[in-house]
């Protein structure tokens, strides 16, 4: 009986593993030049690496803009090391124009969930007080809509936790949307372009654009 | 129990007393484990070859699946959701941009997308039909508000249809059906000649395996091996993959999309795992002939 028990233990334990063995070794062989696409997959689609592409939901964390500053007794210079840069769809500055009526939110980024809450600044360009360009858009219909009464003199202010800055408003212009001559972000100077869809008023989905160029007035400079 | 140690004791003896029989004996056992491993390859190939038949190309597995995860309510969801997004710019209320979302003619559209796709056909949407329906229902609200429409407005009302149909489209045609059909064309041939070979030298070698043993009982003991055998190799990898679920970590977006892709991922390894089930109930009622034929030739 014991011999039996072995006997078969053997055809239907040890053998069926053998047999399995060698056919996952087997597998494993052939399949090993794959392994490098299937560890490409896995880093494409793995959480650890797509953490860094998820969006944080918008405004949940913000560098809250220091709307106390009193820009006659601002710091002319403010050091690098001290400023709080936003992360990407970071509510981090406020946006206004007395004149008009304007006083918006400005984020970190252009995204339309961005858009839905107020302005939304390219990652292409810069932060405020760098002396390069900033690239802000926003939609004609809601926040952007007192755009209409907008003249050349006008002075937007830009609040941030570090500095209130100044831009005079020096021209405006009315082109289509895929004119990318409208913007120049290599440009050396500070300038405040803000665009929305134009007509201002109008149905459905504008081919036209108008941008406002506002050249720096006021303001601490950024100094290392 | 005498009567089996006898039996073998008799065999022991005779090996011993005619070696010839031994080296025949031992090469007999060679030549069947040999074609019992084949015979384990060849269901494991069998297993395989098949999923991409009653799987990943089969209709109705898709179809079962986008049911099971509400893939068409979220799609028509998400895409409520996109032309919402429009509302702003627009300068439509959220409720007429949800509104142009018509969830029947979506779900035909979706699920008459995968049928074609997964037969090779194609099937194209009518998007300027699209564009004009929608265009209709933006200008009717704006009619309806009294609002005086420009040349320029009814221009933009044009360009925010194309672009809703723009997106609809793009959102039916989701991804991985059409590499799977041009995968279905191309294999589909080769799969069936591949399942033709494995059952013809699944015939082949079982055959040659009775044919070496003048016992069969013996045949059938490396016959329930190679069921076994072929239960473990198919079964092992999608047992574990279903317990640890690594798939569940997968980042697909958006959602809808990863819950059918997880359920295509389980579906395929539950198919696995009930071919291993069926390779071990093969098995097991293997076992009654081969009691009965033990018996039989004990009797002899």
């Amino acid at each position: 009986m014991k011999k039996f028990f072995s006997r078969l233990s053997a055809y239907t334990v040890v053998l069926p593993i053998v047999f399995s063995l060698i056919i996952l070794l087997i597998g494993g062989i052939i399949l090993s030049p794959y392994a490098q696409l299937a560890s490409d997959f896995y880093s494409v689609f793995m959480p650890a690496h797509a953490a860094e592409q998820t969006m944080p939901p918008v405004a949940d964390q913000t560098i809250t803009p220091n709307m106390t500053l009193d820009p006659d007794q601002q710091a002319q210079q403010v050091k690098l090391s001290t400023i709080e840069f936003p992360t990407y769809q970071q509510y981090y500055a406020n946006l206004r124009c007395d004149t008009i009526g304007l006083s918006v939110k400005v984020f970190w980024g252009d995204t339309n969930a961005v858009l839905r809450k107020g302005v939304g600044q390219s990652l292409s360009s810069f932060y405020p007080g760098f002396g390069r360009p900033l690239l802000m858009g926003g939609h004609n219909k809601s926040f952007l809509s007192s755009l209409a009464n907008v003249a050349v003199g006008q002075v937007f202010i830009l609040t941030t936790n570090y500095g209130e800055f100044e831009y005079t408003i020096t021209g405006t212009k009315i082109t289509t949307a895929n004119d990318t001559s409208a913007y120049d972000l290599a440009q050396q100077k500070e300038v405040l372009i803000l665009y929305t869809c134009y007509p201002l008023n109008a149905y459905g989905i504008n081919a036209k654009r108008l941008f406002i160029y506002a050249e720096k007035t006021g303001g601490p400079e950024i100094v290392d | 129990m005498v009567h089996m140690n006898t039996h073998n004791n008799k065999n022991t003896k005779a090996s011993a007393r005619y070696p010839a029989m031994a080296v025949k004996a031992a090469a007999k056992n060679i030549a069947s484990i040999l074609l019992a491993f084949l015979l384990t390859v060849l269901l494991v190939l069998t297993a395989l070859l098949l999923t991409p038949k009653f799987a990943l190309f089969r209709e109705q597995f898709f179809l079962e699946r986008m049911e099971k995860v509400g893939f068409s309510d979220a799609l028509a969801t998400n895409i409520e959701q996109e032309y919402a997004s429009l509302a702003i710019p627009s300068g439509f209320p959220e409720e007429v941009m949800k509104q142009a979302v018509d969830r029947n003619a979506l779900n035909y559209d979706l699920y008459t997308y995968v049928s074609y796709s997964l037969h090779g056909e194609e099937f194209v949407i009518d998007k300027a039909a699209l564009q004009t329906k929608l265009n209709e229902q933006f200008l009717s609200y704006a009619k309806s508000q009294n609002a005086a429409l420009t040349e320029e407005d009814t221009s933009n009302i044009s360009y925010l249809s194309g672009m809703c149909a723009d997106y609809y489209a793009k959102k039916i045609y989701f991804p991985g059906v059409k590499q799977l059909s041009q995968m279905h064309i191309r294999l589909n041939s080769m799969i069936n000649y591949a399942l033709t070979g494995c059952v013809f030298l699944f015939l082949l070698f079982s055959f040659l395996l009775f044919f070496i043993r003048s016992t069969k009982h013996r045949a059938l003991r490396f016959y329930i091996s190679t069921f076994i055998g072929a239960a473990i190799s198919i079964g092992i990898v999608p047992l574990i993959l279903l317990l640890i679920r690594p798939q569940d970590r997968l980042n697909i977006w958006p959602d809808y999309f990863y819950d059918f892709v997880i359920s295509c991922i389980d579906g395929i390894l539950w198919g696995w795992l009930v071919i291993a089930c069926f390779c071990v109930l093969i098995s097991f009622l293997l076992n009654f002939p081969y009691r009965m034929l033990r018996e039989n030739n004990k009797n002899r």
